[in-house]
């Protein structure tokens, strides 16, 4: 490489590099810092040192573990929802239908609305005098009430994310298995395969790859659902549908603590670094990266 | 040779791409510096005429002598004062919407004779008061006035303290004195008033005229109201439920407990009071208030969802005809009275005192809090004398007559008194003496969080996961460890 190349490659760099030296070196390192001082809006420009005694009251607040397992469960829940339900679309759909592309469209409706958008939209149409999902239940003779205590707000609040996010695992899964060689498949069928053995034997193993992909991002963003939780439920009834996202804004822009909010967030960080090293080793063992 | 032509090729293409970069970079520089100086507007400028006047002077002798005269005139004085303009911030929506036309007639009018030119800063409504609290901290000069609310407690050391520029006569005329005392003291931090309270809200109980023709006065009597209009004990009743509780867990739903705690006896949690407030928390009364609140949701009196209802679907339920009353801010009864807004009860809307009490057979009104929302002004500021020439006029009768006229509404006993004002705004009549007699929310800095820890605790009494007893119990705790902290 010549000088002239090393200077012009520098000058592409420079400015991706000051943009993530903006936005994710400093902002980590100013969250390290404000971790460790009591920093609230008062004494945001002096605030004193405490050490690890923020770390050390985010592990024995009872609140930061009950919204931790609420997270940890809500990902496991609706990933597993919405995996299933998006493999089972995506192969359904994998076959000539009528309106097949209208079909698609419709579907993926929910995918271009903002989630909190989403949330206002389906609180209203699950409230009791005015929506229109009670109303038709009604008609039907069903009454069921959606925010009534902790077990109804759970059903809900799945059943919103299962709407809006399914739409994404399955366009992932359909693009794959359309992708996806014909070979084997048309093989299999003149050994005189059955359907179930076509889908676990031959489709399911070649989508490993992307399934596994689409599943993670999945898990990542579940762990992390703030908006339309916050805008259903507000992490309520209580505690109980509080997040560790909707527990950490509240920390620091309701509560207006920095300090705990940073500590809790590093601890968050923490935890996910695991999950995703874990993602990472899963992946490298499937030759995905 | 191909590849020997493909790597000139990218080499050039490299070499065209930042000589483009630098060019622009270049071309970016020359023009920062090369940019004509600002027009910056400047006093009118001293104008000599000349004007030639021709008279005729009659002489005694009669000969006539034609003379000129020519009269200089030097304007020396400034025909406009220097323009200053002021950045002034305010909440989107109805209040910017009523604040708009001011601000037109006042850069019409008043800036060629003030100096001070207005020009409005509006920020996202659900992102206002966080995105004015990070200008502050970042110790950002502009906007020169911001909008505040009742949570100035937490930002108030980045405001101007204003009793000080109230106090000098050079920037008369303004007035502070017709003000309703909590409405300035909803904006006094540790005594010092940092902001004009331009909108007043509070708590009303909201109720089916048609079918309660006097609101309950008593929370006794609330509840056996709330009792007759709901299906599960009345088939008859014209609605399925007696009452709205506003039970979400989200941190203002505090407020309506609060003040019906307040009206049963308990201690307001005003300004300075917070820690007796919160001490009383764990008194028979406060306990017996909860009960009373909680067993209205247990009893069916309330409908079921209603653990997540706030502002907006406790009116959906009132709109709809299903629920005979509720607790509810002020800003509802505009909203439940428009026709298009609420076709099936517009005629039917009567609003009132929160319950009160009996006390040796004498009757004691309710009282709710009051929390104002209103300009500041910016510590930071490099323009404070401008600035506080407008935040002065907002204290004007002129203005809070503009505003009421445009749909605000301010926290002044010139307006709520005044029948022209009462013309334009008829619920003026009702609402009057809730506010002349009404509380300030406290202004700690931790009133957010306070109210948060309070609200989750009532939440969890309606879910039934705590006891009221157990509920009061901990948030006292909580609380106390934040004042504490604090």
């Amino acid at each position: 490489m010549t000088s002239r190349e090393g200077i012009v490659n520098w000058i592409f760099i420079t400015p991706v590099m000051i943009i993530l030296l903006g936005v994710t070196i400093f902002p980590l390192l100013f969250a390290y810092y404000m971790s460790a001082h009591d920093m609230t809006m008062v004494n945001f420009w002096h605030p004193n040192f405490v050490g690890l005694e923020n770390y050390l009251e985010i592990i024995t607040t009872t609140d930061f573990w009950s919204s931790l397992r609420f997270s940890l469960f809500f990902m496991v829940i609706v990933t597993t929802i919405e995996t299933l339900l998006g493999l089972f679309m995506a192969v359904y759909f994998d076959r000539p239908l009528k309106g097949k592309r209208f079909l698609i469209s419709f579907i993926l409706i929910p995918l271009g609305i903002a989630p909190a958008l989403f949330g206002i939209m389906m609180k209203l149409m699950l409230n009791e005098f005015v929506g229109i999902v009670p109303f038709i239940l009604r008609h039907l003779g069903v009454t069921f009430h959606f925010f009534k205590d902790f077990t109804s707000s759970l059903i809900t609040l799945i059943w919103v994310d299962v709407i809006q996010w399914t739409p994404f695992i399955f366009i992932v899964l359909y693009a794959a298995i359309q992708a996806l060689p014909r070979e084997p498949i048309e093989a299999a069928i003149v050994d005189g395969a059955s359907k179930w053995q076509l889908f676990r034997y031959i489709t399911l193993p070649m989508l490993k790859r992307t399934l596994i992909i689409v599943l993670i991002f999945r898990m990542m963003d579940a762990l992390k659902t703030f908006d339309t939780i916050y805008v259903m439920t507000g992490g309520g009834p209580g505690i109980s549908t509080t997040t560790l996202s909707i527990y950490i804004f509240k920390l620091a822009l309701i509560r207006g603590d920095f300090g705990l909010a940073a500590a809790a967030t590093i601890l968050f960080l923490y935890l996910a670094t695991v999950a995703i090293s874990f993602a990472l080793k899963r992946m490298r063992r499937e030759g995905i990266i | 040779m191909m590849s020997e032509k493909k790597k000139i090729n990218r080499r050039e293409a490299i070499g065209a791409i930042a000589g483009a970069i630098g060019g622009l970079a270049a071309g970016a520089a020359i023009g920062w510096f090369a940019k004509p100086p600002e027009v910056i507007e400047r006093p009118g400028a001293t104008v000599t005429e000349t004007k030639s006047v021709t008279t005729t002077a009659i002489s005694p002798t009669t000969v006539t002598v034609p003379t000129t005269t020519t009269v200089t005139k030097t304007v020396t004085e400034a025909v406009t004062p220097k323009i200053t303009t002021i950045t002034v911030n305010w909440f989107p929506g109805p209040e910017s919407d009523a604040v708009t036309p001011i601000i037109e007639w006042w850069n019409k009018y008043m800036t060629p004779k003030t100096g001070v030119k207005v020009e409005l800063v509006l920020f996202g409504r659900a992102e206002h008061f966080e995105k004015v609290a990070s200008l502050l901290l970042a110790k950002s000069p502009e906007p020169d006035i911001v909008w505040m609310a009742y949570t100035v407690g937490r930002v108030y050391e980045h405001l101007e303290p204003l009793d000080e520029w109230f106090a000098n006569p050079e920037f008369y005329p303004y007035s502070l004195e017709h003000y309703v005392d909590a409405a300035l003291d909803a904006f006094r931090v540790e005594g010092k008033l940092y902001g004009i309270p331009t909108d007043m809200n509070t708590s009303l109980l909201i109720y089916r005229k048609d079918l309660i023709p006097e609101p309950p006065k008593t929370l006794d009597e609330m509840i056996e109201v709330a009792r007759k209009f709901t299906k599960k004990y009345n088939p008859d009743s014209p609605t399925e439920y007696g009452f709205a509780i506003q039970g979400k867990n989200i941190w203002f739903n505090s407020y309506f407990w609060i003040d019906l705690y307040v009206s049963q006896g308990g201690p307001p949690f005003s300004p300075g009071k917070e820690v007796e407030f919160v001490e009383s928390l764990d008194t028979p009364l406060a306990i017996k208030t909860l009960e009373a609140y909680v067993n209205m949701y247990k009893e069916g009196l309330s409908p079921p969802d209603s653990i997540d209802y706030e502002y907006a679907e406790t009116n959906a339920a009132l709109a709809a005809g299903k629920v005979a009353m509720a607790l509810q801010w002020n800003a509802a009864l505009g909203e439940l009275r428009d026709p298009k807004k609420a076709p099936l009860v517009y005629d039917k809307i009567g609003c009132g005192p929160v319950p009160g009490r009996m006390e040796n057979g004498k009757y004691i009104p309710g009282r709710s809090e009051i929390h104002v929302h209103g300009p500041g002004m910016n510590k930071y500021s490099k323009k404070k004398e401008a600035a506080f020439k407008w935040l002065a006029f907002m204290t004007t009768f002129k203005f809070q007559m503009e505003y009421l006229r445009n749909g605000g509404f301010t926290g002044s006993n010139a307006i709520l008194y005044n029948p022209a004002a009462r013309k334009i705004r008829p619920e003026i009549v009702e609402m009057a003496d809730i506010y002349r007699d009404g509380w300030a929310m406290t202004t700690h800095a931790q009133l957010v969080p306070l109210h948060d820890v309070l609200t989750r605790n009532i939440n969890s009494a309606l879910v039934g996961t705590k006891t009221p007893e157990e509920a009061l119990k901990d948030a006292k705790k909580e609380m106390l460890e934040l004042l504490k902290k604090s």
